[in-house]
């Protein structure tokens, strides 16, 4: 009475699409990555296929067409193989990406950038930060935290070095059981990752909306003994603060919910949708604004 | 402890599945008999009523004999395995019993025992289901055209009543099966005026598992119990009380106990679960003919269901110690009230009307807790709690009137009104219910109906799997009531004795229903629960052909369904998916021959479209910013986009009827489930055949190796053969 197997062939129909990614902020680059899609099965004719060089992109910030350039090789903040605008992005602009390649059927997007963090109560100290804010009733709001370094040598060298603390899990989940995630961690997710936002942590205010809340978490430092041989250094801390668009947010919930649906991929339980909103293709177009709190030395 | 808790109960129901398969076939070993063609009620002795001459469509009968004629796993009869055979039902996953009819989701159909409802009706996660078959008088099977007396189920009624006891002598019987054990004693209290019955049945398959499970140095146990009782006095000729009692529980126990070992690094390991989960309900039933033609019934009844877990693990090597505590209750209590009136207004009209009082109290908590100890002696405790008491009041008064208009034209015109009350909000649902049948001559009749219901409960589950743990939610603002509207019709004919060809179509709309939509957990969120589930809805579509010929000694069944069931949650997708349960094709072919008195031989050849599940359809690039380089990541795009294999299975058996030497009816039952011993897919793995995990370069050209996926479908069902032996006294 063993178990036995029966091998298939599993062939989902599907057509290629367009992919897009994009998380435009409030900073002075925002890099969109368009890629076309393979059906699983298929592979690319060529080599480096994914990339669009040829791709037409329309990028409208506030009705106003910004010129998008496609980046063969890396410049150091955009990847080769994707594109980027430069110019910064204001909180409250609406912001739409619309792109076509070959027979590959157009696509569309759009997010709006939300407002700034709002005013706050920051506590930064070793191994825990705490953010306490009124969260406004009117609308949903979906809010991000992240502690990063910075060691500064303190002879003349000049030399710097920024370096990430990551959150570390605290006592909301426990495997087994489930609760209404407040929260999302991208600590160890591979798009949040090697993107820069590997050590944010998300919530959405859906259990506080209208309340002053405090987000908080413990965190560690990223910065190993390694890096600061043949130098002494003074090591300084803040905290990035975020607010994301619903469609950041539903991205890296499906992504999270993703990561851990086991079950699923043995069809025992409901399966986890890669979200999306991009019309006509896949990926996502989301956005964020960001302010950051003063360098400070913790004791 | 990552999956620990739910691999561990996996592993043991993969244990306990191998030695629990039931599937009852139903077959006719009679020629058609006379049939009492009553408006309230025609019963068909000996095989199921194909429903000629009632106006409902969708209805099927059964009597008490129909569970004992025919094919049952493990030779035990059970009411779900009979059901699923029927059109229109989707069976779902192989043993793991639920109906899923016309493109429901399984929390979605009544079932009532003498009137009231049950909520947990499966051991074992649907190997069994929680009604003994030893004390079913007959059951009444509706997927369409609901009469207005009943609601709250948006998918299907399964209305049993229990055999009263005999009033005049005693009897019973008793049957021992590979699995499980039955008896059953009725008989008079006071003669002709005071009845008892009494019926148990026990699994026994705790007396196999123990052993074996001490064997590997583990401890398993795993039984279930079915126990009911009713008394009945009749103070008249037209009035009657009775009272019925019913418990029916599982209890699931696993202990495993082991050292650490220095040498080979192994961590020491104590594992201890206990889970018990059922029904219990109780009530009486004042039943009188108050005046000439008018009936009345008021019944007043407690139905509970609860769900017990706990589940205790601890580990230690010699770098941490870990201690994991995780306990989960679960209760929910109804309330009833209930009063129908029936009155047979001359020979061409009845009338139906009555009113309901429900109070469901829902309650349900869980405690996780997680403490991790280093060495040094500091640890860290993480503890989380759960859960919400809330209650609801349900309301409703129906009236239904089923008139011959006319030689040519019988309706059925009925409406429910249904309020349903919480703290926080009210609904009211007004549910209209239209029949009618259209004799076209002796041979033929047409029928169609049309009929709205809505449910004000949401069952709470994470997995596709009838787990314990799944718990009843009342409706809430953000989760209104599940609500469906279906039109259904259908020709039914017997063009001569002994054939009976029914043909019937349906289409079917449901709302609000839920999917839930995070990541893997055994208990579902409580508070709040409703962030965790997306809201969509459903439409089903299908043709039902069900043929049938009897004659004395042979009786040839095929039933066939062409069905497509879809699902629209727009969170999840934008368009319309199948449903998990969407099968295309679903053909059963059952044949029982009975030469003479002593033997009976039935085949039974069971085969259904493949179940859906989700795989990845499409990969991009992910591109790591830091490095230039970039790996594969795959796309989920729409669910359940991929069919499992086609199921099919081929049972036979034969019941040999014997005496006792006191002269008592005994039969012996061999059977073998699985006969060419298919191996179909109880869930299935997806795995890409050629992984390409690579880092790629964007710099350095690279030919992308991309795998295709290939499925392994894996189950652990073969040939099973089994028998068992029955005496009535």
């Amino acid at each position: 009475m063993s178990s036995c197997e029966t091998v298939f062939d599993i062939n989902p129909q599907t057509s290629p699409k367009l992919y897009l990614q994009c998380f435009a902020g409030t900073g002075d680059v925002n890099v969109i990555q368009l890629f076309r899609t393979y059906p699983i099965g298929e592979n690319p004719d060529t080599e480096n296929a994914f990339f669009l060089e040829d791709a037409e992109i329309e990028l409208m910030i506030d009705g106003t067409r910004k010129e998008v350039h496609y980046a063969s090789e890396t410049n150091g903040i955009v990847p080769a193989g994707c594109w980027y605008v430069g110019g910064t992005v204001d909180s409250g602009a609406e912001i739409s990406i619309r792109a076509s390649y070959g027979d590959i059927p157009e696509i569309k997007a759009s997010t709006v950038v939300p407002e700034k963090f709002p005013p706050c109560n920051i506590s930064l100290s070793d191994g825990f930060v705490s953010v306490t804010l009124d969260d406004m009733e009117s609308c949903t709001d979906f809010y991000g935290l992240a502690v990063e370094g910075e060691a500064r040598a303190l002879d003349d060298s000049g030399l710097m070095i920024p370096f990430d603390c990551m959150s570390i899990s605290d006592d909301v989940e426990l495997w087994g059981t489930g609760t209404a995630r407040e929260y999302v961690d991208l600590n160890f997710n591979g798009w949040a990752t090697y993107a820069g936002y590997g050590n944010l942590r998300l919530w959405s205010d859906k259990s506080f909306n209208g309340q002053t809340k405090t987000l908080a978490f413990r965190w560690s430092s990223m910065l190993f003994p390694g890096h600061l041989e043949g130098h002494e250094w003074d090591i300084f801390y803040r905290v990035r603060l975020y607010k994301v668009s619903p469609e950041f947010w539903d991205y890296a919930l499906s992504r999270d919910n993703i990561a851990n649906n086991h079950l699923a991929y043995i069809g025992l339980a409901p399966s986890s949708n890669s979200y999306s909103n991009v019309k006509g293709g896949l990926g996502v177009l989301g956005s964020y604004s960001l302010r950051v709190s003063d360098w400070q030395e913790l004791e | 402890m990552e999956l620990h808790a739910l691999t561990f109960l996996i592993k043991v129901r993969g244990i306990l599945c191998l030695f629990a398969l039931l599937f009852p076939f139903i077959i006719y070993g009679q020629s058609d008999i006379e049939v009492r063609d009553s408006l309230s009620a025609s019963y068909v002795s000996g095989h199921i009523d194909r429903n000629h001459n009632r106006t409902q469509t969708g209805l099927t009968r059964f009597d008490s004999d129909s569970f004992y004629r025919g094919y049952a796993v493990f030779s035990a009869p059970d009411v779900l395995k009979t059901l699923q055979v029927l059109t229109g039902v989707a069976p779902g996953t192989e043993l793991l019993s639920n109906l899923y009819v016309h493109g429901g989701d399984g929390s979605d159909n009544l079932y009532l025992l003498d009137g009231v409802p049950l909520y947990q009706i499966c051991h074992l996660g649907g190997v069994f289901s929680a009604f003994n078959t030893d004390i079913i008088e007959n059951l009444d099977f509706y997927k369409s055209g609901f009469p207005a007396r009943f609601g709250g189920r948006t998918s299907s009624v399964v209305d049993i009543k229990t055999k009263d006891g005999d009033f005049s002598k005693y009897g019973g019987s008793w049957s021992l099966g590979l699995l499980e054990g039955r008896a059953n004693v009725n008989g008079p209290i006071v003669r002709g005026k005071t009845s008892f019955n009494v019926a148990l049945r026990r699994s026994w398959a705790d007396a196999l598992i123990y052993p074996i499970s001490k064997l590997s140095g583990k401890t398993a146990a795993y039984s279930f119990v079915d126990f009911n009782a009713s008394l009945k006095h009749k103070f008249t000729d037209y009035g009657s009380l009775s009272a019925s009692f019913y418990y029916g529980g599982d209890n699931l126990l696993y202990r495993h106990s082991s050292a650490y070992d220095p040498e080979f690094e192994t961590d020491a390991d104590n594992t201890s679960a206990n889970l018990s989960w059922g029904n219990m309900l109780a009530s009486a039933t004042w039943e009188n003919t108050v005046l000439n033609g008018i009936g009345m019934t008021i019944r007043t009844y407690w139905s509970g269901n609860h769900s017990k877990t706990k589940y205790v693990h601890s580990a230690e090597n010699a770098y941490y110690k870990i201690n994991n505590n995780l306990e989960q209750f679960v209760a929910l209590n109804d309330f009833g009230l209930t009063a129908d009136f029936h009155n047979n207004i001359g020979i061409r009209q009845t009338l139906r009307y009555g009113l309901s009082a429900i109070y469901h109290g829902y309650n349900p908590e869980w405690l996780n807790s997680e403490y991790y100890e280093e060495p040094s002696g500091s640890g860290t405790l993480r503890a989380i709690q759960d859960s919400t008491r809330t209650a609801g009041g349900e309301f409703s008064i129906y009236i239904e009137d089923e008139a011959k208009i006319a030689d040519w034209l019988t309706l059925n015109i009925g409406v429910r009104d249904v309020i349903y009350n919480m703290t926080s909000c009210t609904w009211n649902s007004f549910e209209p219910r239209i029949a009618a049948g259209f004799y076209i001559n002796n041979c033929l009749n047409v029928k169609i109906s049309y009929s709205k219901i809505s449910q004000f409960s949401h069952l709470l589950s994470t997995l596709y799997l009838d787990m314990p743990a799944s718990c009843w939610m009342p409706s809430s603002p953000m989760a209104p009531p599940m609500q469906s509207q279906q039109i259904s019709g259908g020709i039914y004919s017997k063009p001569f004795p002994g054939l009976h060809i029914n043909l019937e179509g349906w289409w079917k709309i449901i709302d609000n229903l839920i999917e839930y939509a995070g990541i893997n957990t055994l208990l579902p969120p409580l508070s709040g629960w409703e962030n965790s589930f997306k809201l969509g809805c459903g439409r089903s579509r299908g043709i039902e052909l069900d043929v049938a010929y009897e004659t004395q000694k042979l009786s040839l069944n095929a039933f066939y369904t062409l069905s497509w069931s879809q699902r629209l949650f727009e969170d999840i997708w934008p368009d319309w998916y199948p449903d998990r349960n969407d099968n295309r094709h679903k053909f059963t072919f059952m044949a029982n021959w009975r030469p003479d008195d002593k033997y009976e031989f039935y085949l039974a050849w069971n085969y259904h479209s493949g179940n859906h599940m989700t795989v990845p359809s499409q990969y991009v690039p992910q591109v790591y910013f830091d490095t230039n380089k970039y790996s594969v990541l795959n796309l989920f795009e729409a669910p359940n986009n991929v069919s499992l294999p086609d199921y099919h299975r081929l049972d036979a058996g034969v019941n040999i009827h014997t005496r006792t030497r006191k002269g008592r009816e005994a039969i012996w039952n061999i059977s073998v489930y699985n006969l060419y011993c298919r191996i179909n897919p109880l869930f299935a793995t997806i795995r890409e055949s050629n992984p390409s995990r690579d880092i790629y370069s964007i710099d350095i050209p690279h030919p992308v190796r991309v795998a295709s996926f290939i499925g392994s479908g894996v189950g652990i069902i073969p040939i099973l053969p089994s028998f068992s032996y029955t005496c009535k006294f």
